[in-house]
């Protein structure tokens, strides 16, 4: 892997920051150790509330397997992978594809930008599966690491992506341009963050 | 890769923009594997090769970072062998080299083989009854159509699916 950066994450129960580490390029063992963190973590919490007689919401990328992802990607250098890692467990993992993705803001020119493939939150740091989240943070650092990679290689920080419906209001929030359903991602809809955009966002 | 995040900087974005719902990827594990296949065995990689037979070896040859010699040794084959099924408008392919090879590729031995009895030359001379091969549509450019693309990889596919008698 890559040399680490140093990150922070806001532990929510406490509102306090803590040092986690962002890892810029990550390998299959630390994405099967994501799988096997994530996974289990979901499966023991669904068995606990059914005990309680409580529904668990469906994670919205419990389907994904990472290190089946890392493991078809690694020999190629346009796909990256990083990961978050925090209390020795992945907090995020996010994957980015550095070349053939162009704007569609504009039809006349092609210009390009960095894609973000795939990007997931530990279960235990989202909204949505658990009523208390442990870290936030992840999204953003993820987000952050994607500009960044975007303007190593010239890109001025454009990026784009599909959002999963859950985290469309967080892509509004940070002022990414949202250019509606995409029939070709399972109607996900598609978001970019222009140069402008993200150098708001990085501030 | 430069980055420097500060807590300040985390809890005025985090004020602004709840991130514990985060999540974007709109791709199967399927249209993943594509993507990669296409990045490792590029559309112009399969033109002027003149048979289907040829580029199916080429296709799988690429797809695995393997050089003629690379496939000759591993296959047990002479690698002019290779070449010539590379290369020739109807490539003729031993039972020895088509089991070989096959194995080596991960193909089924009888579609190989089935594969090798169409692209080679006719044993009685029948003017309507011609090779398959590609040489009238891809010679001369420097790649393959998408559909062309798609149809090396579907024949790929058919290949590699092992019968119970193999």
């Amino acid at each position: 892997m890559s040399d680490p950066v140093a990150v922070p994450l806001r532990r929510v129960e406490t509102g306090d920051f803590v040092n986690a580490t962002l890892w810029p390029s990550v390998d299959e063992g630390f994405a099967a150790k994501a799988d096997d963190t994530w996974l289990t973590f979901l499966a023991a919490l669904r068995a606990e509330r059914l005990a309680r007689g409580l529904d668990t919401p469906a994670m919205e990328h419990e389907h994904w397997r990472w290190r089946e992802k890392l493991a078809e990607t690694k020999s190629l250098l346009a796909y990256l992978t990083m990961g978050v890692e925090y209390d020795g467990k992945p907090q995020g993992m996010m994957m980015l594809v550095t070349d053939g993705h162009f704007s569609r803001l504009s039809s006349k020119t092609a210009i390009p930008l960095v894609y973000v493939e795939f990007l997931a939150a530990a279960p235990w740091n989202l909204r949505t599966v658990v009523d208390r989240p442990k870290y936030a943070g992840v999204g953003s650092v993820l987000m952050r690491a994607a500009i960044a990679t975007s303007m190593d290689l010239e890109f001025k920080g454009r990026l784009a992506l599909h959002a999963l419906p859950q985290a469309e209001g967080y892509y509004e929030a940070i002022g990414m341009v949202g250019l509606g359903p995409d029939a070709k991602k399972h109607n996900l809809k598609y978001y970019e963050f222009t140069s402008d955009g993200a150098q708001a966002f990085i501030g | 890769m430069k980055l420097n995040i500060t807590r300040e900087w985390l809890a005025r974005w985090l004020a602004r923009a709840d991130d514990t719902t985060i999540g974007a990827g709109g791709s199967d594990l399927q249209s993943l594997k594509q993507d990669v296949e296409r990045r490792t065995v590029t559309p112009p990689v399969l033109a002027d090769i003149p048979s289907q037979l040829g580029q199916a070896v080429r296709f799988v040859r690429e797809q695995r970072g393997w050089s003629p010699e690379d496939l000759a040794r591993i296959a047990d084959v002479d690698v002019r062998d290779i070449i010539l099924i590379e290369t020739s408008d109807t490539p003729e392919l031993s039972p020895r080299a088509a089991v070989y090879l096959a194995d080596a590729l991960g193909f089924s031995r009888t579609r190989l083989q089935e594969l090798a009895r169409l692209v080679q030359p006719p044993r009685e001379a029948a003017p309507e009854s011609t090779p398959l091969r590609f040489a009238a549509i891809s010679s001369g450019t420097h790649s393959v159509s998408d559909d062309q693309y798609e149809a090396v990889r579907a024949l790929v596919a058919v290949l590699a699916e092992k019968e119970a008698a193999d």
